[in-house]
């Protein structure tokens, strides 16, 4: 076998031997290209992940660093607002603490003083902020058929616009 | 190509494959080797680490919204062993701007770094200014101009402040005794923050943060603890501190609590007490609350509350039907029961009374006569359902139950059953006398007292209802005794009145028990109370401990009542009965 393949390699060397160099060489060149591509499609994806990667870790913390200092920020804002600082500023001003007999109550009729502060909407009351989108939007065309099929009325009423009042129609 | 070359070429492929296939081999040899599980852990570790990331811990409001417990960023300052050029200069920095001992950190800084260690804490919980101050300095070594603290350092390098938050209040010791505090390893302890400590500090969760940064993923959306609204408003929090500080003072008294309930809801509106400590420097509340002093004694400390506990034998009696505000009691100024002879606070004979007379006059004689009449059978289921002798719930760490002794204990006399008419062998905390009475005060239900009025989570806000505790006794009965004690308190022109108002309580004096029996010279004042008559919006419970200006709670609790409640109607928005009346056309 490797008697045969030694005859027919020096046969072609001996007749015409640039060809069949060039042949190998094609070949080998084709190979090199392929993986030269195939490995610079990897390393472009895995750059732009790993770039994607470090990203991800960079707005990590500034997330962190963000909800951080949004609770310094409450706190200085508490520590502004306090009791102490507000009565201080209060009397700076000139203002004093009123008595009993300098407070005129007046009658607002419907109106009821708020109990205590809400920061939230409560539990029974679900508010969904996802925009509603009429089904032809996200279907696929079997689904629009299906319901064509089920519904043919509610599919034409869609895409048929009422009719705006003709002048004279009451 | 010769021969010569073809084997030549054939000899390097020969060696290639050699080496590739010595190499496989190697490979299949070190996964089936034994050290195989050490190496793959090996990998592991050095592809990432494990972190802990713990949620920020729930705020906590009163009900308008002020903050009173938040969190700020702290830092833990730390050292990169293997990046430190100037151990010195860093021991230097940290002494000048932190106060650090200077050999200290010398010796943490000098460690070799090793294969387990290359990092090393120095000091943690560093405000963000002193970080600052450090960074400010590490910017301008070697800068032209820097100044003498500067120019004794070489560099900074291997410094690391680490971020992190911390507990902060605001308003520093408002409240303390109901918020408790966190401890620097995130503990709550005392009030709020150790009751809700779990609800406060949310779920860490520990996740692996890989290396390679193609294995990065988003950290989990772990949401914060959950935030409280207190029932307690700042405002009226800060008027009974005021009124308390200055009442103790002004009385020469040890101590004194005073406490705001909502009687309709069982809503604790303001709970003040002494002493009380800054929160932001609660690491030195031992050095203020010493010996046998509980962090909040409106519910954590039990005494003998003296002649408010009267309205509770009257509810009693009033309602089993054994008296009537018209039944009359010669007082002859002593009651034997038990063996033993009862006298009046003033050791005199009031001659006949009325109820009303009796609850006026706070006359021991009479009320151990209802008791008698009413029986210990009867007595003590009421004063069970009053809920005395058992916690109330309230949802604040550290609640004691007080002690009531019942017929068939081995401590308990038949002579108890006139002294516990008054007030005396029976132990409460002001907290559970103030939800007893505010059944009177609320129609004969007795709301259980709370102080979480909502929970905010994952965007909702959570308000869970009031809860009734019991209904010791009728609508009828608490309205009767309402107008009994609101007349006995204008008959006595008492110092608790207010101009306006029509309130309705009842003063108390309790001889302190010892060792050696009861302690006259010094007492327990009290005064409890509440109004509108006609539409109560509060109940308040005033506690001054052992003044000495006077041994009276007419005389030192009453008018600390009156106080009270003057400021209270105008935070509450409560107009006089007149001017009600005529705006709602009653």
């Amino acid at each position: 076998m490797i008697k045969v393949a030694q005859n027919t390699i020096l046969q072609a060397y001996r007749s015409a031997p640039w060809r069949n160099q060039y042949q190998l060489m094609g070949v080998y060149a084709l190979i090199v290209v392929g993986v030269a591509v195939i490995a610079g499609i990897y390393l472009n994806v895995t750059a732009r992940a790993a770039t994607m990667g470090r990203e991800v870790q960079s707005l990590q913390e500034v997330i962190l660093d963000t909800r951080q200092r949004n609770s310094d920020l409450e706190i200085q804002y508490a520590q502004l607002t306090s009791y102490a600082v507000m009565s201080d500023r209060a009397r700076e001003l000139g203002f004093k603490p009123t008595g009993p007999e300098q407070i005129v109550y007046v009658g607002v009729p419907g109106y009821q003083p708020g109990t205590a502060v809400e920061f939230a909407p409560p539990p029974a009351l679900e508010i969904s902020n996802e925009p509603v989108l009429p089904p032809g939007f996200n279907e696929t065309l079997f689904e629009w058929l299906a319901r064509w099929v089920a519904e043919p009325s509610q599919i034409i009423t869609q895409i048929q616009p009422a009719m705006p009042a003709q002048e004279g129609q009451r | 190509m010769s021969e010569n070359g073809f084997w030549r070429f054939s000899s390097v492929a020969i060696s290639f494959i050699f080496v590739g296939a010595v190499i496989v081999i190697q490979l299949f040899r070190i996964q089936l080797s034994p050290q195989s599980a050490d190496f793959v852990q090996q990998g592991i570790d050095y592809s990432g680490y494990w972190q802990t990331v713990y949620p920020a811990r729930g705020q906590i409001y009163d009900r308008s919204g002020n903050l009173l417990a938040g969190n700020r960023t702290v830092y833990q300052v730390g050292v990169d062993l293997q990046q430190v050029t100037d151990p010195e200069g860093i021991a230097f920095a940290l002494m000048s701007v932190l106060g650090e001992d200077y050999n200290t950190v010398l010796g943490i800084v000098n460690q070799q770094a090793t294969e387990n260690s290359v990092f090393a804490v120095i000091t943690d919980f560093v405000p963000a200014g002193k970080v600052d101050q450090l960074k400010l300095i590490g910017e301008s070594l070697g800068a032209p101009g820097a100044d003498v603290l500067s120019s004794q350092i070489e560099s900074l390098d291997g410094l690391i402040y680490t971020p992190h938050l911390m507990r902060s209040y605001p308003e520093d010791a408002l409240a303390a005794n109901i918020l408790g505090f966190v401890s620097r390893n995130g503990e709550g302890y005392y009030g709020v923050e150790e009751k809700y400590n779990e609800l406060l500090s949310g779920k860490p969760e520990t996740i692996w943060m890989p290396l390679d940064p193609n294995l990065v993923q988003a950290l989990p959306d772990m949401p914060p603890g959950t935030n409280l609204v207190l029932t307690i408003d700042r405002e009226i929090q800060v008027m009974l501190e005021d009124v308390l500080e200055d009442a103790v003072e002004e009385n020469g008294a040890v101590g004194g609590t005073i406490l705001v309930l909502d009687p309709k809801t069982g809503e604790i509106l303001g709970m003040a007490v002494t002493p009380r400590i800054n929160l932001n420097k609660y690491w030195e509340f031992e050095d203020l609350i010493t010996g046998t002093i509980p962090f909040n004694p409106a519910m954590s400390q039990a005494y003998e509350p003296g002649s408010v506990f009267k309205i509770l034998t009257m509810a009693a009696a009033l309602d089993h039907g054994d008296v009537t505000p018209e039944t009359t009691f010669n007082d002859k100024g002593y009651f034997e029961i038990g063996g033993s002879t009862i006298y009046n606070w003033d050791h005199g004979a009031w001659g006949r009374q009325d109820m009303t007379g009796c609850l006026q006059h706070s006359l021991n004689v009479c009320l151990t006569w209802i008791a008698s009449e009413l029986g210990p059978k009867h007595f003590y289921d009421y004063m069970t359902r009053f809920g005395i002798g058992h916690t109330t719930g309230v949802d604040l760490a550290g609640e004691i139950s007080g002690r009531l002794k019942l017929p068939g204990n081995e401590d308990w006399f038949a002579a108890d059953l006139g002294t516990n008419s008054f007030g005396q062998g029976v132990s409460v905390s002001p907290l559970q006398l103030a939800m007893a009475v505010s059944a009177v005060a609320n129609g004969g239900n007795m709301m259980t007292p709370h102080i979480v009025r909502s929970m905010v989570t994952n965007g909702r806000q959570f308000t869970p209802g009031n809860q009734v505790y019991g209904t010791p006794i009728s609508a009828e009965t608490a309205h009767t005794l309402g107008l009994m004690l609101a007349s006995s308190l204008e008959n006595e022109a008492s110092s608790a009145l207010l101009d306006g108002y029509r309130l309705a309580g009842k003063t108390g004096t309790a001889e302190i028990p010892t060792a050696y029996g009861y302690d006259s010279s010094v007492t327990n004042t009290s005064f409890v109370g509440w109004g509108p008559l006609d539409d109560p919006r509060f109940v308040v419970y005033i506690w001054i401990e052992k003044p000495t200006s006077s041994i009276w709670g007419s005389e030192v609790a009453a008018p600390v009542f009156r106080d009270v409640v003057e400021r209270l109607v105008i935070l509450m928005g409560i107009p006089p009965d007149d001017v009600w009346d005529a705006l709602t056309g009653h």
